[in-house]
């Protein structure tokens, strides 16, 4: 490890941009404008993210590629397509993922696991096709990029397939009809991708104890406080 | 102080909910044997968000020995009370330290005990909080609220340099620095992807990283949190070279805090330096 020229968190907004998402593809594009807006308040988090988008329908197309948004007027439109792949969208982050981190590594960065923002109506029309794909991009063990997959539901979102995609319950997102939806895809989205880079307990493991006695040796200090 | 980019400037806001947690600490005093320098300074990310330093460091000399005992801490960010947690470690451990050098001031540290009587200054503490739910323990209070990172060395004077023994829990570092030389003592960060995720007290694990170094004149012992080791790397770059020559001479405490406090894009953590120079065999200023 030589110096490391910044911590970066590479994201990507995975957007479904099937005919199904007709009705809501006005908010999905507020969402994405919300949420580059809400990136540039937090000036700390918007130096360390690297964003891309994609878009997926029948197949996955790149929007935006690790843009410093800070540096990006405007995020591209979205506009709707045809079916529903989620096997596309997910091949497409397993074919990009370990390149990305590979070239922001190499460019001299400390990468965050990244983390993926996957936006759908829920709807897929490859179920259960995708889940393989799924497996493969989210196993640790064989990918090393593996990200972390927040899904946020979007209009008549069917909240099990939401729930299948994030990565952990608490990743998972469904808007309650009638909020501002761009706004609170927007608000999680900031909120997660601080809460990503913040430290962490480790995951509690056999192999460190938890002092659930006071020691023989233990002896307050009286000048603590 | 600029490394490179610098980071947006704002005017950081007051933390909250505490009832007072300074943005900056140091201090720094000497001995017939030792120059000590320590400093701790809130990360920008916390200034902006208007959260507490989270890190903390304890210093003392052990009277009887001279030995120096310090301890560094980086309380758990996704905690409440991270705060709490990294000044009740350092101040529990560097007391406990003093008591083991009064008994036997060439005493083998017992490091797991150590460790765990560090825990057990949370838990105690943690006993006092209200309960998240109907059977959580005191130790379970403990790790919701206060769990933190700990780095610990006791520093023992010998004719021609001294002696430093190190131990850790979680990823605060430790080095040895000998011109611009950085040595890390405790192991370095896997390189393959940045995680957040730490070991940290009230849990202690079967094997508590340690490390012994001998200390010639010239040579400095240095503790601290991952919001400088982060940005140092392995010492080979400008972070490295700035402190290398910050430190090659004992700076004011306020310098060191100056020092620490520089500004380099998405270094945005919490930061906390001690450094112990030992003097030469004729006692000379280091």
């Amino acid at each position: 490890m030589a110096e490391n020229l910044g911590n970066v968190l590479p994201v990507y907004v995975v957007a479904d941009e099937s005919a199904s998402m007709t009705p809501v593809v006005g908010e999905l594009n507020a969402g994405l404008a919300a949420l580059h807006q809400a990136l540039l308040r937090e000036p700390m988090a918007a130096a360390k993210v690297r964003f891309t988008i994609l878009g997926f329908a029948s197949d996955a197309q790149v929007r935006l590629s690790l843009a410093d948004l800070r540096e990006e007027s405007a995020l591209p439109t979205l506009t709707t397509r045809s079916s529903t792949c989620y096997g596309e969208a997910f091949q497409a982050l397993l074919d990009r993922l370990p390149d990305d981190v590979a070239t922001l590594k190499s460019q001299g960065y400390a990468v965050y696991r990244p983390a993926v923002f996957f936006l759908t109506d829920g709807q897929p029309t490859d179920d259960p096709a995708w889940r393989d794909v799924y497996r493969k991009l989210t196993d640790r063990e064989t990918n090393r990029a593996a990200p972390n997959i927040i899904a946020c539901g979007i209009g008549e979102a069917r909240a099990g397939t939401i729930l299948d995609i994030a990565s952990r319950p608490e990743f998972a997102f469904v808007a309650t009809p009638g909020t501002e939806l761009g706004l609170a895809i927007a608000e999680f989205s900031v909120a997660l991708t601080k809460s990503i880079v913040a430290s962490a307990r480790a995951a509690a493991d056999d192999k460190a104890e938890l002092v659930v006695e006071r020691p023989d040796s233990f002896v307050m200090a009286v000048d603590v406080v | 102080m600029v490394i490179g980019t610098p980071v947006a400037e704002f005017e950081p806001r007051p933390p909250h909910p505490v009832a007072h947690r300074p943005d900056i600490a140091a201090d720094g005093w000497g001995t017939g044997q030792f120059t000590v320098r320590a400093a701790s300074v809130r990360g920008y990310q916390h200034r902006h968000d208007g959260t507490p330093r989270q890190d903390d460091f304890a210093l003392a000399c052990h009277p009887g020995s001279g030995a120096v005992v310090a301890a560094v801490a980086d309380g758990v960010s996704s905690v409440d009370l991270a705060h709490v947690g990294a000044t009740l470690a350092c101040r529990n451990v560097v007391d406990q330290l003093l008591r083991t050098l009064d008994e036997d001031p060439s005493a083998a540290i017992d490091w797991p005990d150590l460790m765990r009587c560090a825990g057990w200054a949370l838990v105690e503490f943690a006993a006092g909080q209200p309960e998240a739910g109907p059977g959580e323990t005191a130790a379970d209070r403990a790790e919701r609220l206060l769990a933190t990172t700990l780095v610990v060395t006791v520093v023992r004077p010998r004719p021609d340099g001294a002696v430093a023994d190190v131990a850790g829990i979680g990823d605060s570092p430790a080095w040895q620095l000998r011109g611009s030389a950085w040595h890390a003592l405790l192991g370095e960060q896997d390189g393959e992807m940045v995680t957040p995720a730490v070991a940290a007290l009230p849990r202690v694990p079967a094997e508590v990283a340690v490390a012994s170094v001998e200390l010639a004149g010239g040579d400095v012992l240095l503790l601290g949190t991952d919001g400088i080791g982060g940005a140092l790397g392995d010492g080979s770059g400008l972070v490295g070279a700035a402190f290398a020559g910050g430190l090659a001479q004992p700076p004011a405490p306020l310098d060191l805090a100056h020092l620490l406090d520089f500004s380099r894009e998405t270094f945005d953590d919490d930061r906390t330096l001690v450094a112990v120079w030992p003097r030469g065999a004729e006692g000379e200023e280091p």
